[in-house]
């Protein structure tokens, strides 16, 4: 955004966007799926620590850019892909990495080199990718964008996923971004700073807990299989608990002035659970643990059982996410019970 | 030169003529040929005015009295007429000049800067925009507040939904300054789209330059607004009351002793109290309400030392407030939430006029700036201190120039601290993962920046050739850290009569910025950012094809340099690999032309035509593509028009055609697995599109009551009175398949009173 972009955005936006709600009407419901939607690609492991060297020595990540020196583990992607127009349709994919930048597309030429990862085909459930790049693939990554590599290298594999023609459909494709990220793990502290955690990398966060108000039934996350029965055009009124973050994390920081030293920050995790529903209606798209505003007390979802007894059994989607790429997906049956109270 | 026969008697004798604050005349030569920029003034220097091209003069804020008017133009013999001012309309006078058999030439036919120039006058620049109170209180669509006036003038975009910003030839809001009486102000509208900040019955006139302008002015890059305050009546007391849906305000001016006047004014909003008598009544307490409060003042004392020296002082101030009670859904603040946005100033000055054509005028200010929000744990509160200097100096040491030199200094002290649910974000964090973090944290930051600047202009013009050229340097620094940055602006400005009626002008300048004080933060921005730049050409004609109708055309041409920008670089530094955050490497151009017809055929009538052709693009580094700038427009063309009916009536109407302002168009959407959301794709060509013509015609009528002691005016004012649909913003679907547009106001009333007393 430019110059005079950005100062008038800042003036006009938070005004807009109050008559924003006058708007016309459009689909602003992403948790419901009725046609050809990816809904989540996560990584296992979302994390990767590498070793490297840097200018300020080998057990140091505050001087830059590094130098990796050992091929890193192999990271798998696998996708959530469904159309429920076409339960049996057939898929393909392509997957290739690059460094993501700032756009964060492969084809932005200043994102550095592309890499072809996979191509495939078969059934949704078959969507997975392997990625596994090479100590010298990541130093020409770093060497394209090295002002975005501190700390972190953050890289993006872009899959182009499409659903193959049916009698009744056309074809239809989607690009998908996910990002994957290589961490340095050595950081020196400051003069006077305590010592970092011990690195972890980053895991895939699981834990949720949806309780419902009154009796209501209670979907465990970490239970397998998750089913929950609810009557035709019942509302489910549900406190949701989440779980599953990492312990506190250290990431590389920059001087904070140019008479300090670089040091590190400790952060901890967001938690977000996002849902999706075949039929029905969630109330909200995505909840999370923390707001602007600080820890939220208790977390709220509702979602509304289809009135038509034929949508039954329903498919829910939950997929619950941290703040720096992990993810976890669970689907859910919703089946029927007795008639609306 | 001799007078009229009407409506004075001969030259020196006092002849009784109703008057109040002002003097209003022509100048024209025994063939009846208006006689251009000649100084009409009071005999001690305080009151003076210059003739412009119809030989017109309006001299304001006198006082009542015996006033000793002294008449000089080159060519012409000088003249000395006394006239009593008493209460009442203010007077017309009209006068001949008679020749001087000794000078060479006469009078010149135009004037060396503005075109519809009324009132005492400065070197301003070469294209000057004047609108007097009296025409911009019945402006219909600006609910009555002279400031909004300013919009439809040639060079300013169209804001979205009436937004108070000043955009100027494609430059965004912080590019242009806005000033109280030379002073540079923080806001001019309360909560940026509200009513301005300054009493309607508090100005005196409006001087818009939208380019080249005067080396007085500085660090801007864009344009310039110069608010001109009133001085009290030096008669007798008067006052006002206004009221309409939205606040009440209270206007008093008048004499203390026989050399000291005041006037003062305040306002307050009460939609406070609506929203919340409005709620109840419909049974819902409970809701969650947005609360915005404001206020405004202004007090000047004005005092006459002698015939040579006055002091006058100017306080004024504005306050915007707001809070949010009741429970927003649960997701918002408990507690709610409030925020204030106020800034106070105390202006002083000492005009002396120390003979032989030179005055000086020393005016210091003091101020503070106060920014504060809360919600919960979360709290800002910045407070800025600021202090000012202005000294200008004019003399007059040959005929055919004028010298004006001066100091302008303005310090700020900011200091700012918060409570925030988030991190500087001094680590290359995961992309889109924003900062939050659980423990507020603590920031707190103070920067002194201060800006001292000297100038110096000449105003030549060679008796009997019609040219005058305007040369003027500006030597400006802004300091931060110990650190002075240079800003060395060297402006020339020309203006060539060529015949009677038509007079052709020219200018370039240079014109620089210092970036904003949180971009030159040691933490949060980059202290060793440079000025931001402007090279400004314009070549304009003026055309007086009727005494009574005036006529500007300009063409421009704007090139930006130097301007902030956002970057990823990192630099090593002794501290290590340090973010450079934001850099000088921004670039911008604009060019245009525009027009503006001024007709003013009685005083019954009034009304303009202006019409702006711009295009205006950025992009934000060497290598990236240019873009249009956000609220752009091809054309925009706005015609005003008010008439004064019988039975104390008045009509008038503004039209104003808009193209659409440029939009993003998308051609699909990736979706991010990290976000679990879509992300709009750009098409290859940039995607520039544009919204659909807007489009809006506004009616405002006046009815005025006449009572022994109170004047009483109610008015209507109904913008959008066609209720267009306008569009303001696109809208997508949250996969961007399909758009829709958010429309702009619809048809929208406003009721208003005004008690006056008499």
């Amino acid at each position: 955004m430019t110059h005079a972009r950005r100062r008038l955005a800042s003036v006009v936006l938070p005004s807009g966007a109050l008559l924003v709600a006058c708007g016309a009407d459009l689909d602003d419901r992403p948790q419901d799926v009725s046609d050809f939607r990816v809904l989540a690609v996560c990584a296992d492991t979302p994390e990767v620590f590498l070793q490297a060297v840097s200018p300020a020595g080998p057990a140091s990540v505050n001087g830059w850019p590094y130098t990796v020196t050992a091929t890193p583990p192999p990271v798998t992607l696998t996708g959530l892909v469904l159309d429920p127009r076409a339960p049996a349709a057939e898929y393909t994919w392509r997957a290739r990495a690059c460094h993501g930048g700032a756009s964060g597309l492969c084809d932005d030429p200043d994102n550095g080199p592309v890499v072809e990862l996979a191509t495939g085909r078969g059934p949704a459930a078959a969507l997975a990718v392997t990625f596994a790049p090479t100590a010298d693939q990541l130093n020409a990554w770093i060497a394209s964008r090295p002002e975005l590599s501190y700390g972190s290298l953050f890289l993006q594999v872009e899959i182009d996923v499409e659903r193959a023609a049916t009698p009744e459909l056309p074809a239809e494709s989607l690009l998908v971004n996910k990002i994957v990220t290589y961490t340095y793990p050595a950081i020196t502290p400051a003069e006077g700073q305590d010592p970092p955690p011990p690195p972890l990398p980053n895991t895939n966060p699981l834990g949720f807990t949806l309780t419902g108000r009154d009796e209501g039934p209670v979907l465990d996350g970490t239970a397998m299989p998750l089913t929950v029965r609810l009557a035709p055009g019942q509302r489910w009124d549900t406190v949701v608990t989440l779980t599953g973050d990492d312990p506190p994390y250290a990431v590389a920081r920059f001087p904070e002035s140019r008479s300090e030293k670089p040091g590190y920050e400790i952060l901890e995790e967001r938690l977000f659970l996002t849902f999706f529903s075949t039929a029905g209606e969630w109330a909200q798209s995505t909840v999370t643990n923390r707001n602007v505003f600080g820890e939220i007390d208790e977390i709220e979802a509702t979602y509304t059982a289809p009135t038509a007894p034929a949508d039954f059994p329903v498919t829910l989607y939950f997929v619950q996410s941290d703040d720096r790429g992990g993810c976890t997906v669970r689907p859910a049956t919703v089946e029927r019970a007795g008639p609306a109270p | 030169m001799e007078a009229p026969p009407a409506p004075s008697a001969a030259p020196g004798v006092a002849p009784v003529v109703p008057a109040a604050t002002a003097i209003r005349g022509r100048l024209l030569t025994p063939a009846g040929v208006p006689v251009v920029d000649a100084r009409v003034a009071t005999d001690d220097g305080i009151y003076e005015t210059w003739s412009v091209l119809d030989g017109s003069f309006a001299l304001e804020g006198v006082p009542p009295g015996e006033i000793h008017l002294v008449v000089e133009a080159a060519g012409f013999q000088p003249l000395t007429y006394v006239v009593t001012l008493l209460p009442g309309m203010a007077p017309e006078l009209a006068f001949t000049l008679t020749p001087d058999p000794k000078a060479k030439g006469r009078g010149r036919k135009a004037g060396n800067d503005g075109l519809t120039v009324k009132g005492k006058r400065k070197p301003t620049g070469l294209t000057r925009y004047t609108l007097e109170r009296e025409i911009l209180r019945q402006v219909p669509g600006t609910f009555g507040d002279p400031l909004r006036a300013v919009q439809n003038l040639p060079g300013i975009n169209r804001a979205p939904y009436g937004l108070g910003v000043l955009l100027i030839r494609g430059t965004g809001p912080n590019d242009s300054s806005t000033f109280i009486d030379g002073h540079e102000i923080p806001l001019l509208y309360h909560f940026f789209a509200g009513p301005s900040v300054l009493a309607p019955d508090m100005l005196a006139r409006i001087d818009y330059l939208p380019g080249n302008f005067s080396a007085r002015y500085g660090r801007a890059i864009g344009g310039v607004l110069d608010v001109q305050t009133r001085r009290g009546d030096s008669d007798h007391w008067t006052g006002s009351f206004d009221l309409d849906f939205f606040d009440a305000g209270l206007f008093a001016q008048g004499p203390v002793g026989e050399d000291t006047n005041i006037a003062v004014a305040g306002r307050r909003s009460y939609i406070d109290a609506v929203l919340r008598g409005a709620t109840a009544a419909a049974g819902a307490e409970d809701t969650a309400l947005l609360l915005p409060v404001y206020y405004d003042y202004q007090a000047r004392v004005d005092h006459r030392l002698s015939n040579r020296h006055k002091l006058s002082a100017l306080f004024f101030g504005s306050e915007d407030h707001f809070s949010l009670v009741g429970d927003p859904g649960g997701n918002g603040p408990q507690g709610g939430a409030s925020g204030r946005l106020g800034f106070h100033r105390a202006k002083f000055d000492w005009d002396a006029n120390l003979g032989g054509g030179t005055t000086l005028n020393v005016s210091p200010v003091v101020g503070v700036d106060v920014s504060t929000a809360e919600a919960e744990d979360i709290t800002v509160d910045a407070l800025v201190w600021e202090y000012a200097l202005r000294a200008d100096l004019s003399l007059r040491p040959l005929e055919t120039l004028t010298l004006r030199t001066g100091l302008d200094v303005l310090g700020r002290y900011a200091e700012f601290s918060a409570s925030l649910p988030f991190r500087i974000p001094n680590y290359r964090g995961f992309p889109g993962a924003g900062f939050l973090d659980n423990e507020p944290q603590s920031i707190s930051r103070s920067l002194p920046v201060q800006n001292i600047a000297l100038y110096v202009e000449g105003v030549w013009s060679p008796e009997d050739t019609g040219f005058s050229l305007t040369p003027g340097l500006r030597a400006d620094t802004f300091t931060i850290h110990g650190d002075p940055r240079p800003m060395i602006d060297p402006r020339l400005n020309a203006r060539q009569a060529l015949t009677d009626t038509v007079a052709l002008k020219g200018g370039i300048g240079r014109f620089s910025q210092q970036p904003t004080e949180f971009r030159l933060d040691d933490e949060l921005g980059n202290p060793e950012l440079d000025p931001e730049w402007a090279m400004q050409y314009a070549l304009g004609l003026e055309v007086e094809p009727e005494p009574d109708t005036t006529l500007s055309a300009e063409v421009y041409y704007t090139r930006r340099y130097d301007l902030v920008e956002r970057t990823d670089e990192i630099v090593v530094t002794d501290a290590g690999p340090t973010p450079t955050r934001f850099a000088n490497i921004g670039e911008g151009r604009s060019f245009g032309f525009e027009v503006m017809l001024r007709r003013q055929t009685t005083s019954r009538t009034n009304g303009w035509i202006s019409y702006s052709l711009s295009r205006a693009e950025e992009k934000e580094a060497p290598d990236a593509p240019w873009q249009r700038v956000f609220a752009n427009q091809t054309h925009h063309l706005v015609a005003v028009w008010q008439i004064k009916l019988p039975s104390n009536i008045s009509v008038g109407t503004r039209l104003q055609l808009v193209s659409g302002n440029p939009v993003q168009r998308y051609t699909g959407a990736t979706y991010s697995a990290d976000r679990l959301q879509y992300e709009p794709v750009i098409p290859p060509d940039d995607g520039e599109s544009k919204q659909a013509l807007f489009h809006q015609v506004d009616i405002r009528v006046d009815k005025t009551w006449q009572g022994p002691v109170f004047e009483t005016t109610a008015y209507l004012d109904l913008i959008n009175i066609e209720n267009a649909w306008n569009p303001e913003f696109l809208r997508y679907d949250y996969r961007f398949r399909e758009s829709a547009t958010v429309r702009g106001f619809p048809i929208l009333p406003s009721l208003g009173v005004q008690v006056v007393l008499k």
